[in-house]
Order: C-alpha cells, then structure tokens, then sequence
C-alpha cells in the first residue's frame, strides 16, 4: 500500500501518523529542485612548485548534503574534487580536528550548521598558521606551547614506588575549579583568533594553553602551585594577553579562556614571585 | 645543548623543568627552522577574521590612546587664545567646527570610560560573554555622551 493511502486510514496525530508524514517529506525532499550553495575554500598545494594559494568555489546541493560544513567538506571530496584536503576525525566536537576559520570566524567545521542563504561561505586554514596544504596548518608550536606548561599533576616528596598506591581526593568545591577549564579539546579556535598570538606566538602562549596552565595551578592536587606561576614571569608568556576577547567570542565549546587568564593575572600579582623564585633555583640545585 | 641554550632564560624554571619541557623548546626551535625552509604561506588573518565588538573595542582603546595624547597641546609654544584666534579666523562651517571638537574630545572619553573596562578586568570581573558585550555597549555609549558634553556642554 502506497504511503499516501495509508495516512488516510490512520487517526490523526497518531505516532505512526507522524512517523508516515515525515517518511513523505522525506520522499518528496528528495524530488525538490536543488538547493545550491556556494563554498569559497581556501587551497594551497605543496607538491606543486611555486604554487600560490587561491580561493577556490565549489557547489553543493544542500538537499544532497548533511546540516554542517563538514558534511559539505566531504561531500566536496568525496563527488566533485578528491584532493581536497582537511583534518576530520569525530565529527561531533570532541576532538577538536576540524577547526577552521569560516565565515570570518573560528571553529568547529563539525559543529557549524550551514547558514542556508545565497552567499558564498568563505573557509579558511585557522589564521595566522603556516599551512601544509588546503586546510591543514603545522600545529607543532602549538603542541610544544601545551607541553612545555607541564599540563599534569606534580606532587612533591613522592617517588616512583610511590605512584598508584593511594588516590589523591579531592573536596566538592575543590573539583568544581576545575569546571569550565577540562573541558577544553586544544582545537585552537581560541589562539588563532587572537591578534596577539598572531603577531606573538613564538614567544607568548596563546589562550588555549594559557587556560590549561591556569587549570593546573588551580588544582588542589598539585604542588607547584607558585613554580607554575613563576614560569610566567617574562613580559610575553602571559602579559601579551591585553584582554581583546576574542577567544572567549569564538570557543566553540562555550569556555572563557579570557577569564582564566585574567584570574592567572590576579594569581602573579597576588603571590610571593621572590619566595617561588627561591623554590625553583632550591630544586634546581 | 637545549639545556645549555635554555640557562639564558628568564627563570631557572624553564631549565630546571624535565625532559618533556626541554624537549618542547627543542620542538618549537624546530617548528619554526622548519616552516621557513619549507617556505610555506602563512594563512590569511587580519584580512579574513570577522570585525567583532571584542576586538574592536580593543583596537579602538588603542587608537584612542594615541590620539587622546592630544590634550597634550597645552604644551605648544604660544598660549591657547592663539590658538581659539586663529581658528576662529578660519571661519569654517559650524558643523566642521564640531566634528573637530569631536575628533578631540571621543579619544579622551573613550579611553577614559574603557580604561575602567579594563580596571574591572585587572579583578577578573566583567569576562562573561554577554557582560563582556553589555559592558562593551555601555562603554560606547557612555564615551559618546561625555563627548557630547565635552562639545557642546562647555
């Protein structure tokens, strides 16, 4: 029995009702007229020597296409041009690959719904990044920028014997610091839509990491509290940082890396600097 | 020799670190020694990011600290009735005249009324996203006003 025949002998508003009628809108999607989009996307290809990059425009039919531009980024490769090239892995924002710049601002191509208009939407590589190809740029100062913060828990007095034989607890409000800056997946949305790490991040270290440092100075576990600030005292690790905000506008995971810096800021200016000096040269030696 | 490079650091911290830290100075040297080489572009930033109230509040801030050193003309050779005379001799329209004294007196108001923006931040207050923008209109609005006090007020 066709499907149409079938509403006919069923209560409205029933949950097979409904569930017939969305089978129909489906089936008829399929036979609409094609609802084209535009994509501007930004292209760059090592292998070719001297090759500059170039804006290149491509087209989808967003009745063919799933709801974000991820789906458009593999619908582009996967039909029309295969060496379009991109970072992807869960597509559901919690990996962080796909970060992108588009429309004008950073985020989660995964996490971004295609606005359904006529103009073109522009993608870009995050900004300010050197680019390996198309969408992908080299995020190894990144990476080093995060491992050079030690982002893990250090205790003092304990030796390797000592690793696993009793959890270290933690109080309710204790653990609820940690709120708002774990959460954090290293997208790097937030570093690469700050002017300041543009022009700086060689040697100031960008919002991302600034937060997961905050994170563990913070954390009731640790034990450096004062030799983790004391690494952020140079006028660029963390003083680059002039409260321009755009990394808490663009987060796409909703976090506010300009607030735990400022609460850092607060942190240098309310510790003993000379007394943690004393405890870093103390361990040095 | 990344340990021996490192002891010019800032801090001893940075050289007393473990292996990891020293390591990750190792990797972003390389990073950087690298990517020149190879000679990759950088990808497009200023020209492409979005103009937004964050950021151009602070660009703003920054303009204004520059041109608000304005009110430095007092220290100029001769007196200001010298100065109000030959103005005056110009005889420019009314409304040049104001868009001047505007040009003169926004600078000062706004980088005095988002210098406190800045203050509140400075105890981690006013970071919040929909504060950050309220604050932000605030800011403007209030600066226009005293500006218009400043111009026609006085």
């Amino acid at each position: 029995m066709p499907a149409r025949d079938l509403v006919k002998l069923l209560q409205p508003k029933s949950a097979l009702m409904q569930l017939v009628q969305a089978r129909c809108a489906q089936t008829a999607a399929a036979t609409q007229p094609a609802r084209m989009k535009k994509f501007s996307i930004y292209r760059f290809d090592p292998d070719k020597p001297g090759d500059k990059p170039r804006q290149q425009t491509y087209e989808v039919d967003l009745n063919q296409c799933g709801p974000m531009v991820l789906d458009a980024l593999i619908k582009i490769k996967d039909t029309v041009d295969p060496t379009l090239t991109f970072r992807r892995s869960c597509r559901e924002g919690i990996c962080g690959s796909c970060s992108m710049n588009i429309g004008g601002e950073n985020t989660l191509a995964c996490l971004c719904k295609i606005n359904d208009n006529s103009s073109t939407l522009k993608v870009y590589p995050l900004p300010h990044m050197y680019v390996i190809k198309d969408l992908v740029p080299d995020m190894a100062n990144f990476y080093a920028q995060y491992e050079s913060i030690e982002p893990y828990l250090k205790k003092k007095g304990i030796t390797e014997e000592d690793i696993g034989k009793e959890s270290y607890l933690q109080s309710v409000p204790d653990r609820a610091k940690l709120d708002g800056l774990y959460e954090c997946i290293l997208c790097a949305c937030c570093s690469t839509s700050c002017p300041s790490y543009w022009w700086n991040s060689d040697k100031y270290l960008g919002p991302a990491v600034l937060m997961q440092a905050y994170r563990w100075m913070v954390d009731s576990r640790d034990d450096y509290t004062d030799e983790r600030l004391a690494m952020m005292e140079d006028s660029y690790s963390v003083y680059r940082c002039h409260t321009i905000m755009n990394c808490t506008k663009t987060c796409p995971k909703g976090l506010n890396p300009g607030l735990a810096i400022g609460e850092m800021k607060k942190l240098m200016a309310l510790y003993d600097a000379n007394k943690a000096k004393a405890k870093v040269n103390a361990e040095a030696h | 020799m990344a340990a021996a490079a490192l002891n010019n650091n800032v801090f001893m911290v940075k050289s007393a670190g473990p292996m990891s830290t020293i390591q990750a100075y190792q990797q972003m040297e390389d990073f950087w020694k690298k990517n020149r080489q190879l000679n990759r572009p950088l990808s497009p930033h200023l020209s492409i990011y979005k103009p937004q109230l964050t950021s151009m509040l602070s660009l703003c801030h920054r303009v204004t600290a520059v041109s608000a050193g304005s009110i430095f003309m007092f220290l100029a050779p001769h007196n200001f009735e010298h100065y109000l005379n030959v103005i005056q001799g110009l005889e420019m329209a009314p409304a040049i005249i104001i868009a001047l004294k505007y040009v003169l007196a926004f600078p000062v108001s706004y980088h005095y009324v988002n210098g406190i923006r800045h203050l509140a931040w400075d105890w981690s207050w006013g970071f919040g996203l929909e504060r950050l923008y309220k604050t932000g209109y605030f800011a403007l609005t209030l600066a226009l006003i005293v500006a218009s006090t400043l111009v026609f007020g006085l």
